[in-house]
């Protein structure tokens, strides 16, 4: 496939994360009348002309190329770019912004008004933001080590949440370039701190003697969150945006973001004190694989498969080429449609 | 032993370390040219890292500190760790003094952490941001480990501007590309 990443390593390449950016749902305003489409990650329509829907912006662009519809879009870049240089912290913006604002770009340049103002605008943003990345990623490691410091269980939750609190609201595609790089420097980090640690534990053995038990889980479950770390708090703040509710349905429907999100964060606890160590990642991935997430103007389940990893990736691009396939026929019933509608 | 096929992990064993011997030995040579077919109590040789531990850990040797680690290049990462050529000294530098320090001299764990933190920042300033051509000065004073580093965080910015920037956004199979033979 093009533009497919490298399979030996766990990455993914700027094109896959492109191709993820598609699902999002965006506002159309078709100019056709056309029945509802039902795809394999859910139903879209019908379409009114001039009436905005809602679709993902695969299927936007596709209508886009054969002039079928017009994107309703974003403004306020200039906004956004002041906040961006105002605070320290990251501003929310769409989590895939960048491969987004490419892909309409690309596309759709005569529905955005002043075009060339906007996009440089973005290019500032995106300059702004990596440059916080890249002070964010100086500084974490005197955080992260201190919390790395004592191997007691429970740092490790302080770890991840401290991680995930520096890089609240990083997109897809700034995650994805600093992926790489965070996680061997973190293991690095993580791998002379530790030594430093076990030369200090032997020197006090003497005094009291003192049983490291289950370091190599330790160990092991620090590796599996330093081997993600940003990915993962991105993913973590990311998915408990959404309303999220645990397998056994206890999450209130329609409660707060913040209940939510404590939460989920207890659901790390209790997974945590059941089966310590590696058990504990584990028990990461399937609260967020069981519990069910969506977003809160969704409606309910069955939900978009969303992709997870290598494997639910190429899930999805099965999923969503079969769609494609769907389109196309369905494009080409539409233009007999279209020309007898010019005739109406 | 996740890393026991590891082809770096291998070649950090290789390194060469001094050891004392602490018993007499029979049938070991370490020098070709003496005559006796023996190591006496307390000469001094030096033996890849592999072999000493070994050794050591049957308390035949004691393990000194290598080169790399001396008084000397400690004043010189304390002075200013980014600019000390690690390379030239030991290409394994962390992992081997990792492996090292429970051995023979503890106060290593701090030095290496030390020097990471240092070298770490002026990694990752140097490789999101200059050209390839501009740091390839740089390069040649970093460790293995540190070389690694910067190729991924080179490698996904490099990835990332190639996508930006555009290119073909559909590739040709190969096969397509051929021309056909002329139909006599």
């Amino acid at each position: 496939m093009a533009g497919q990443s490298d399979s030996m390593m766990s990455l993914f390449s700027p094109e896959e994360i492109e191709f993820m950016a598609e699902d999002e749902l965006v506002e159309i305003v078709p100019n056709l009348r056309m029945d509802s489409l039902n795809f394999l990650c859910g139903d879209y329509g019908p379409f009114y002309p001039q009436l905005a829907a809602q679709v993902p912006l695969w299927l936007a662009l596709a209508l886009k190329k054969r002039g079928n519809a017009q994107l309703g879009l974003l403004n306020g870049c200039q906004l956004v770019l002041e906040a961006e240089r105002d605070f320290h912290a990251f501003q929310p913006l769409p989590f895939h912004y960048v491969e987004i604002s490419r892909l309409i770009f690309d596309h759709a340049r005569e529905d955005i008004p002043d075009m060339y103002m906007v996009r440089s605008l973005i290019e500032d943003i995106r300059d702004v933001r990596f440059h916080k990345v890249e002070t964010n990623l100086e500084k974490f490691t005197a955080s992260t080590v201190t919390a790395q410091g004592d191997t007691d269980n429970r740092d490790i939750l302080v770890y991840l949440l401290a991680l995930a609190n520096v890089w609240k609201n990083m997109s897809a595609m700034e995650v994805n370039i600093i992926r790489a790089f965070s996680g061997r420097a973190l293991q690095a980090f993580y791998k002379h701190d530790n030594e430093q640690q076990t030369s200090d534990t032997d020197r006090t053995l003497d005094k009291q003697p003192q049983i490291p038990t289950d370091r190599p889980k330790i160990e092991k479950c620090i590796s599996a969150v330093v081997n993600d770390g940003p990915a993962v708090s991105a993913m973590l703040i990311k998915h408990t945006n959404y309303k999220l509710y645990d397998g056994q349905g206890r999450g209130p429907p329609g409660c707060p973001t913040s209940t939510n999100r404590a939460y989920l964060l207890k659901s790390i606890q209790l997974a945590w004190n059941q089966n310590l160590g590696p058990g504990m990642w584990m028990g990461i991935e399937s609260i967020l694989n069981n519990s069910v997430i969506r977003s809160p103007d969704q409606p309910p389940p069955p939900p978009p498969p969303r992709a997870r990893g290598k494997q639910g990736f190429q899930r999805c691009s099965r999923v969503k080429a079969e769609d494609q396939e769907l389109v196309e026929k369905r494009g080409l019933r539409n233009d007999r449609d279209l020309s007898s509608a010019k005739h109406y | 032993m996740s890393n026991y096929y590891d082809i770096d992990d291998i070649l950090t064993e290789e390194e060469f370390v001094p050891v004392v011997y602490q018993k007499a030995i029979n049938g070991v040579k370490i020098d070709e040219s003496t005559e006796k077919g023996y190591v006496e109590q307390g000469s001094k040789t030096e033996l890849p890292f592999w072999l000493a531990r070994e050794l050591h850990m049957r308390q035949a040797v004691s393990i000194s500190v290598p080169a790399c680690f001396n008084q000397k290049t400690r004043l010189e990462i304390q002075a200013d760790a980014a600019c000390v050529d690690l390379r030239s000294r030991c290409q394994y530098f962390y992992e081997f003094g990792c492996k090292l320090a429970p051995l023979c001299d503890k106060t290593i764990g701090l030095l290496l952490s030390y020097a990471f933190r240092i070298r770490y920042k002026e990694v990752l300033h140097k490789a999101h941001s200059t050209a390839f051509a501009a740091a390839s000065k740089f390069l040649t004073l970093l460790t293995k480990e540190e070389t690694y580093l910067y190729e991924a965080a080179q490698s996904s910015m490099a990835a990332f501007k190639k996508w930006r920037t555009g290119g073909p956004r559909l590739q040709r199979a190969s096969i397509l590309g051929r021309k056909r033979k002329p139909a006599e």
